[in-house]
């Protein structure tokens, strides 16, 4: 019988590669969030999203789970596919260590984690964009006060 | 392997020589190529138009030859370069502490690996092993693969010397890096985001480019402002000879926000206290980023300060919040451009503290200065008027770590707030997590990687703010002001940024002035929104 633990495990281990497909030993191995912000990051929202995977797939939990995965995942070397596609590894996983779960339940729980991991994913590119602008807005704040200050166009 | 549960996952090197010198430069994570025109106001070899994407960089002729006489030169110049080629020994205490390798898992960002990509052609050159045996003694030929993937990585290096506190050899890794890029600036391999403002810096005294009426009307709105905050006339005196103290700060501060309200705070507090002072339009710039490029660059702008000194006739110099300016002035000025002999020993006007330790510099940081103020009671704040904010501070890299520090400004926080909470004991102080931006990386074109260098200091943030509800990040770097923002709209959202003199503008109780309603931001305070 399948524990959530176990399925938790080969999970992060399939999405712990990064960087140019090496598996980053520490990634996977070090427990301090401080040495290891990957790792802490991946183990904590990986476990949230297999307990809705077994629970109520509640969406909002997922999509917070997915928001944190995909900050990290949409900005290190990895193709969309590679950034995304490790959701559906948990096909396999699922089948060999929860085999009383429906195969047809099982598919269908994967496509809404999956749906939702693409939607966070293109959520965290799109928010590059915004960075950029605010940063260069920030960059001529004082001149943007000062105008506004003087009766121009709004700060 | 990797669908094995981990305790099951044999923990093998990666496959593959690290030796392979190719890179894959992805947009996102490099900074652009220096333009030509900044080169030849710099003086500096080999400008042309280029990008790091270019199959082919226009390398002059004889690039390798000159790669390798700069080496030499080096070699014997500098010492401690010398040593560092030779005694790590990779026992890789090291390997975890650098931020690009924590935010980014690549191998190649471990401290003393980056250094290994400039180690192994020392072997191949510069000892008997290496040219004997070659690959048989980790020794890699200079190829154009490895001058892109020096560029790559040392470019990736923020010579924050995180790593530098866990050696037992006492390698400073930032050395190293900063002897690389200026290996490569000898063949005309530079970023833009450093040279620009290099060549801004030395042609009218800014990295900005900001001319002296600018300046000037800069400073003019920051007393405007003023006037209406506080209802007295804050005077900001420009290039006054005479005056006893030089104050510099980083261009930062007069152009950008959040360190806009940095400056207001200084302003008010120099007007409180009488302080007799100037600022200067020629050295209208505290930071260096002559310190990214190379050791010559970094000496030619720190002269302007000593010079502007010179001219006006000060008797001392403070500074203000700045990161790397407080490196190259603690580290390299002396050696560099001093000693400032025509100065004094910084002695407080209002206190009579003589700052020993800055008896060679003569230049003060403002949180020596104002926590000294402070401890002598000068001055009074009411620490209610910065309620809304719950704070953390993050130790910037330069302050903490090349000058030691790590009290002050905790000193002046906590004072000027109720609420402070520190990070954890590991990601702050001496072992601070840099912001990942700085040493010129802190462009756009550079984001994603930025965004990786900088996620173990945003996770240290987070976990305050979910302890506490910290709400606000203090700092006392311009660059830090400049990039942290984008950093905590990543990766921690409703946490905001400012520097340590904002919020002793906003707590300062000064004589003369109206009621305040706002803080230096122009937001309601806290007690007036509670009222309404």
């Amino acid at each position: 019988m399948a524990t959530p633990a176990t399925v938790e495990e080969r999970w992060l281990a399939a999405a712990a590669t990064v960087s140019g497909g090496l598996i980053a030993a520490h990634t996977l191995t070090e427990r301090d969030p401080f040495r290891n912000p990957i790792g802490h990051v991946l183990r904590r929202n990986l476990a949230a999203l297999v307990r809705e995977f077994f629970g109520a797939m509640d969406e909002a939990a997922i999509d917070a789970a997915f928001g944190e995965i995909m900050a990290l995942r949409s900005i290190q070397d990895l193709s969309v596919e590679r950034a995304v596609g490790f959701v559906f590894r948990l096909r396999g996983i699922v089948r060999e260590e929860a085999p009383q779960m429906q195969p047809a339940e099982a598919e269908a729980r994967i496509d809404r984690l999956a749906i939702s991991a693409f939607t966070q994913y293109l959520a965290c590119r799109e928010r590059l964009a915004d960075l950029k602008l605010n940063e260069q807005l920030r960059a001529l704040g004082v001149a943007r006060r000062r105008t506004a200050h003087r009766g121009g166009a709004p700060a | 392997m990797a669908d094995r549960p981990v305790s099951d996952i044999e923990l093998k090197a990666p496959k593959g020589d690290w030796r392979d010198a190719h890179v894959e430069l992805r947009k996102g994570t490099f900074s652009n190529a220096s333009l030509p025109k900044d080169l030849i106001a710099l003086g500096l070899p080999n400008p042309r138009k280029w990008q790091p994407t270019d199959l082919d960089w226009q390398l002059p002729p004889d690039w390798k030859g000159i790669l390798l006489r700069g080496m030499r030169e080096r070699l014997a110049k500098y010492r401690s370069f010398r040593l560092f080629m030779d005694v790590c020994v990779r026992c890789g205490a090291c390997a975890d502490k650098c931020h690009f390798y924590l935010g980014s898992g690549d191998p190649k960002n471990m401290p003393f690996a980056r250094a290994e990509l400039i180690r192994s052609v020392y072997r191949r050159y510069f000892t008997l092993s290496g040219r004997l045996f070659r690959s048989l003694a980790d020794a890699r030929d200079l190829t154009e693969d490895v001058v892109k993937e020096w560029f790559y990585y040392f470019y990736q290096c923020t010579e924050c010397r995180r790593c530098s506190v866990y050696c037992p050899f006492g390698i400073d890794t930032a050395e190293i890096t900063i002897i690389v890029r200026e290996l490569l600036s000898l063949i005309g391999v530079s970023t833009h985001w450093v040279t620009e403002p290099a060549a801004n810096c030395y042609r009218v005294g800014n990295h900005l480019g900001i001319a002296p009426h600018a300046f000037k009307d800069a400073l003019d709105f920051a007393r405007d402002e003023l006037r209406e905050l506080t209802g007295l006339d804050i005077e900001i005196p420009i290039s006054r000879k005479g005056a006893e103290i030089l104050f510099v700060m980083p261009s930062a501060d007069y152009f950008a926000t959040p360190h806009y309200y940095t400056l207001l705070g200084y302003m008010m507090l120099f007007h409180e206290i009488g302080l007799d002072f100037t600022v200067s339009a020629y050295a209208s710039e505290g930071g260096n980023f002559g310190l990214f490029h190379s050791n010559d660059l970094m000496k030619r702008l720190n002269a302007k300060i000593y010079e502007e000194a010179k001219r006006l006739g000060v008797r001392w110099i403070l500074g203000g919040e700045c990161g790397h300016m407080w490196r190259v002035l603690h580290q390299y000025m002396d050696t560099m451009n001093g000693p400032a002999d025509f100065l004094e020993v910084p002695v407080s006007p209002l206190t009579g503290t003589r700052f020993a330790n800055a008896a060679s510099t003569k230049m003060v940081h403002i949180c020596e200065f104002t926590a000294d103020l402070l401890y002598h009671e000068k001055i009074k704040l009411d620490p209610s008027r910065n309620d809304e904010y719950v704070v953390t501070y993050h130790d910037s890299c330069n302050p903490s770590r090349a000058m030691g520090l790590l009290e002050e400004p905790r000193y002046v926080l906590k004072r000027a707030c109720n609420h402070f909470h520190e990070m954890p004991a590991k990601t702050i102080r001496e072992y601070t997590f840099c912001c990942g931006s700085g040493a010129g990386l802190g462009n756009d074109e550079n984001m994603e990687m930025r965004l990786r260098g900088g996620f173990p200091r945003a996770q240290a943030v987070r976990h305050v703010r979910e302890a506490h509800g910290v709400n606000l990040l203090a700092c006392i770097c311009a660059i830090d002001k400049a990039t942290l923002p984008t950093l905590m709209d990543y990766w921690v959202p409703g946490v905001q940024v400012a520097g340590v003199h904002e919020l002793l503008g906003n707590a300062l109780v000064m004589k003369g002035a109206k009621e305040r309603t706002t803080n230096l931001r122009g937001e309601p305070l806290a007690k007036e929104t509670a009222n309404a």
